[in-house]
């Protein structure tokens, strides 16, 4: 390991939707994530001095990475998300080549080498169609949670969704409703249309094994599910990969100790 | 370091609108024209002075939609709501338009424009190749000679269109000779001052003051390279931009590479070199089929198929020592978008990285661009 394993530094991947910091203190991880709210600025703020407060020690550096990177103030260095997300994906799953990372409003593939270093990338245009902001208005409509999705949509024959776009998709599938199709048909239907979007977003990579997925919407199966059988490739899903941006963040800045072999603790 | 003598070519469009009127006075009649397929030539054989239309900025797009679909291309929206709404002065000046039919949305866009300005719009072949296409064309490009001889009252004589070609041939000459300054490590101009000179030449009614800020710049830039001064620290990762054309208000991309950290030695678009690659050939006996040859020789991608544009982004690759390549595409422009597919596995054969960007004029997704431009630079960084 590196000299500088022993330091302490904080890694703060500022999503759309939710705010992901991990703690390296020098010998083990802390993590944390909230809700973005409204007042950005303030919650990246809280939850560094949770972290802080929780370690009982103050960090050498801080790297922000993510949609609101300018926002966190205190931050020594700010590294891009796409970087951040190869290298954490290979430290969270050693021998990761492709990572696909779909959070609130982005959706990306990522081709990577094993050192983390990024070969090839491909990431959504504006349109947040096909991201987790189109799964939760999709959610809200059929008046179910977002956790609850992959579940009902598991091993569910797909009605198959023209649209793409989040508005029309939304009268799409208020007009199936209307027509009385079974709801879990529904909800496998709108997964099907993130799969193959994202499919159609990654065949312009060559997408080489170890799979492995991470962002909010990993926590769907029935989406990785029907990904993986469209790649024809199986997926690995990370123990906490909702922290790979951050975690990504903090190894731009030191060497910690391999993944499974150090404590982690929820903060 | 910024060279000294692009002072002057920032001030091309304010010092244009300026002299619109004095044009007039002159009675130099302005002609106005959107694409470089347009014969520009054949214009100032005739008295006239060509000059390019505005068509780059969001502000009239809104306007655009009022008569145009909401899924065309931001450039024929804007170009579109420019001239219904007479914010371009050029627009409003002019006697008359060429225009020509080099997409769907410009064919049809100029079809509704015909019924509230003059238009003499050229039918384009759908590929470069072939003598039914060339002598198709020649027909076109002589139909619009007899336009503008009629709708000026003059006649373009042999002389007078050998004075222009001589005229513009220069011209390309000298731009050709400012971008090959690029070929420097560090690159000499920016790839934002680099528009700003081709986007200069367009508003600049006296050819020898345009000519002779060329060479100043040339000399300039020359003795920048000799000293190992650029417009960038050496070893900056370089970048040619393709795709789309991206004239000034319409250069969000290039502007977010260069505040990324890379430099874009290479503009290959329309916007940048693509009308400056080829001279019209004097040689040719009969002079307008030259001209006419030179522009079917434009490698667009309403072209097919548009061999030339790969073979050319993989030569500049080369010469200009191109780290990578960003492919910009306009949201609704399906001719480029599809190339992009063609121009990524061209360029993979030769191991440049290719990154298309698809957008449109409004500033809304400057952050998510600057996001993926940031990490393209990092992986092409050597």
């Amino acid at each position: 390991m590196s000299s500088q394993s022993q330091g302490a530094y904080l890694g703060i991947d500022a999503g759309s939707t939710r705010i992901k910091g991990a703690f390296w203190t020098g010998s083990s991880w802390l993590l944390c994530s909230a809700a973005s709210g409204v007042s950005y600025e303030e919650c990246i703020a809280d939850l560094i001095g949770t972290l802080i407060r929780e370690a009982e020690i103050e960090p050498s550096g801080i790297v922000a990475t993510g949609y609101g990177r300018k926002m966190v103030t205190g931050a020594s260095g700010i590294s891009n998300e796409i970087g951040c997300h190869g290298k954490g994906a290979v430290y969270l799953v050693p021998g990761c080549r492709t990572v696909f990372d779909i959070g609130g409003q982005d959706a990306k593939v990522i081709s990577v080498l094993a050192s983390g270093k990024v070969t090839d990338f491909i990431m959504n245009d504006k349109c947040a169609a096909g991201t987790g902001r189109f799964l939760s208005i999709l959610a809200n409509t059929l008046d179910l949670s977002l956790g609850d999705l992959g579940d009902i949509g598991k091993d569910v024959e797909p009605l198959r969704l023209s649209s793409m776009c989040t508005i029309f998709a939304e009268s799409e599938v208020i007009g199936l409703l209307s027509r009385g199709y079974p709801v879990p048909e529904i909800v496998a239907g709108i997964h099907d249309a993130i799969a193959r979007r994202t499919v159609s977003l990654a065949s312009r990579l060559t997408m080489t094994p170890l799979v492995v997925f991470t962002g909010g919407v990993s926590a769907n199966r029935d989406i990785i599910a029907r990904i993986s059988q469209l790649i024809s490739l199986e997926i690995t899903v990370p123990l906490h990969a909702e922290f790979s941006g951050a975690i990504g963040a903090v190894l731009s800045l030191c060497h910690p100790d391999p993944w499974p072999f150090v404590q982690i603790r929820m903060v | 370091m910024r060279a000294e003598s692009l002072a002057w070519f920032d001030q091309a469009m304010p010092r244009a609108s300026a002299e619109v009127p004095a044009l007039k006075q002159k009675n130099v009649s302005i002609v106005g024209f959107y694409c470089v397929f347009a014969p520009q030539e054949l214009v100032l054989a005739a008295g006239g002075f060509p000059v390019a239309l505005c068509a780059t900025k969001e502000e009239p797009i809104a306007d655009g939609e009022r008569d145009l679909p909401r899924n065309f291309c931001a450039l024929i929206k804007s170009s579109y709501g420019f001239a219904i709404t007479d914010k371009c002065p050029f627009f409003v000046n002019a006697e008359f338009i060429v225009g020509e039919t080099t997409c769907d949305g410009k064919k049809k866009m100029f079809e509704l424009m015909s019924t509230f300005k003059p238009t003499v719009v050229l039918e384009v072949p759908q590929g470069p190749e072939g003598k039914a296409q060339d002598e198709y064309w020649y027909s076109e490009v002589q139909r619009c000679k007899t336009e503008i001889e009629k709708r000026l009252g003059v006649s373009i004589t042999n002389e007078s269109l050998r004075a222009a070609i001589d005229r513009m041939n220069r011209q390309r000459g000298l731009i050709r000779e400012v971008a090959a300054l690029n070929k420097a490590d560090p690159p000499v101009i920016s790839g934002q001052d680099m528009l700003k000179v081709t986007w200069a030449r367009n508003f600049t009614y006296d050819p020898e003051e345009f000519n002779s800020h060329l060479e100043g710049l040339i000399g300039e830039g020359k003795k920048m390279a000799a000293a190992g001064e650029g417009a960038f620290p050496k070893d900056t990762p370089r970048i040619i931009v393709t795709g789309v054309p991206t004239g000034l208000g319409a250069e969000k991309v290039i502007r977010i590479i260069e505040e990324s950290g890379a430099a874009v030695v290479y503009v290959e678009n329309c916007a940048g070199m693509k009308q400056y690659l080829y001279d019209v050939d004097v040689s040719e006996p009969d002079l307008v089929r030259a001209v006419a040859r030179k522009y079917l020789k434009t490698p667009c991608s309403c072209m097919s198929p548009n061999k030339d544009r790969m073979s050319i982004i993989a030569q500049v690759s080369k010469e200009y020592k191109a780290d990578g390549i960003v492919d910009i595409t306009w949201i609704g422009c399906h001719t480029y978008n599809v190339e992009s597919r063609i121009l990524a596995k061209e360029m993979k054969e030769k191991n440049v990285p290719v990154m298309q960007v698809e957008t449109d004029y409004s500033p809304a997704d400057t952050e998510q661009i600057r996001t993926r431009v940031e990490a393209f630079i990092d992986m092409i960084r050597k």
